[in-house]
């Protein structure tokens, strides 16, 4: 989790180093036959997948396990090919409240790094103040435990 | 997540987006409190202090207990548990799409090296 973010939303942090490069790693989130390989998990399948890339631009992605459905739906905020992509991310569980999902991509050796921020974001959150969330509930969780 | 809970979620982080609140909960961490004495603590008026308060029992992070006239305080867990549940979901999900992502470009670069192969003059 990186913990020099200035963030004070709950967010949650991932790195992760592909062997490809930063265009393909790019191209996979906009292409629909690799999106329908990749974004599902579990026993589910991607259902639906409607991608419009660009910006201002909308997507859709509906998984199935054949009994329940998880759709997942937002904008697309930046599309900067091949290093970042920025869209907002509606679900039921975030109780299609608009959060807000940052990939980052930069070559690493012969690979790419990309770095995934979800962060959540409802009006009364955007308030400035100076503890990263995760930091603080992670410390909470420690105490109380 | 239910609807419900997604709003218990949204109370939490409200509720800890305040820094006294914060300091409030760091303050329950050692116990039961009375509200007067939460007052004194933060020099802040019993007014003051129970509208803070007040935020912190909507989001279900603490409970109060009425004995008579006093007014005891004590943290609750169970709505930090959902705000961590919150987190872990949603790192579990990327997780487990990002495993996906890594596996589809890895059997896409092994097909382009087969077909390379088999491009070339014999």
């Amino acid at each position: 989790m990186n913990t020099t973010t200035e963030s004070h939303r709950p967010l949650v942090n991932i790195e992760r180093v592909f062997a490809a490069s930063p265009e393909e790693v790019f191209d996979a989130w906009l292409d629909l036959d690799l999106l329908r390989d990749w974004f599902c998990g579990g026993k589910a399948h991607v259902r639906l997948v409607e991608v419009d890339p660009q910006v201002g631009g909308a997507y859709r992605i509906v998984m199935s396990d054949g009994e329940r459905e998880w759709d997942h739906s937002g904008t697309y905020l930046e599309l900067d090919r091949p290093r970042r992509l920025v869209f907002t991310w509606h679900t039921p569980s975030t109780n299609f409240k608009e959060t807000l999902v940052t990939v980052t991509l930069e070559g690493d050796g012969d690979g790419t790094r990309l770095r995934l921020r979800h962060e959540s974001l409802p009006a009364d959150m955007v308030e400035a103040h100076h503890k990263g969330w995760a930091e603080l509930l992670e410390k909470l969780a420690m105490t109380l435990a | 997540m239910s609807l419900a809970a997604a709003e218990r979620l949204d109370h939490t982080f409200h509720a800890l987006a305040d820094p006294t609140r914060r300091a409030l909960i760091g303050q329950l961490k050692l116990g039961r409190q009375r509200v007067t004495d939460l007052a004194d603590s933060y020099s802040m008026s019993l007014n003051a202090i129970s509208k803070h308060i007040k935020v912190l029992e909507r989001a279900g992070l603490v409970e109060r207990q009425v004995q008579g006239r006093e007014h005891r305080i004590q943290l609750s867990i169970n709505s930090f548990t959902e705000a961590e549940a919150w987190l872990a979901e949603t790192r579990e999900f990327w997780q487990t799409r990002l495993d996906r992502l890594d596996h589809v470009l890895e059997q896409r670069r092994l097909a382009a090296q087969k077909n390379k192969i088999t491009e070339e003059p014999r």
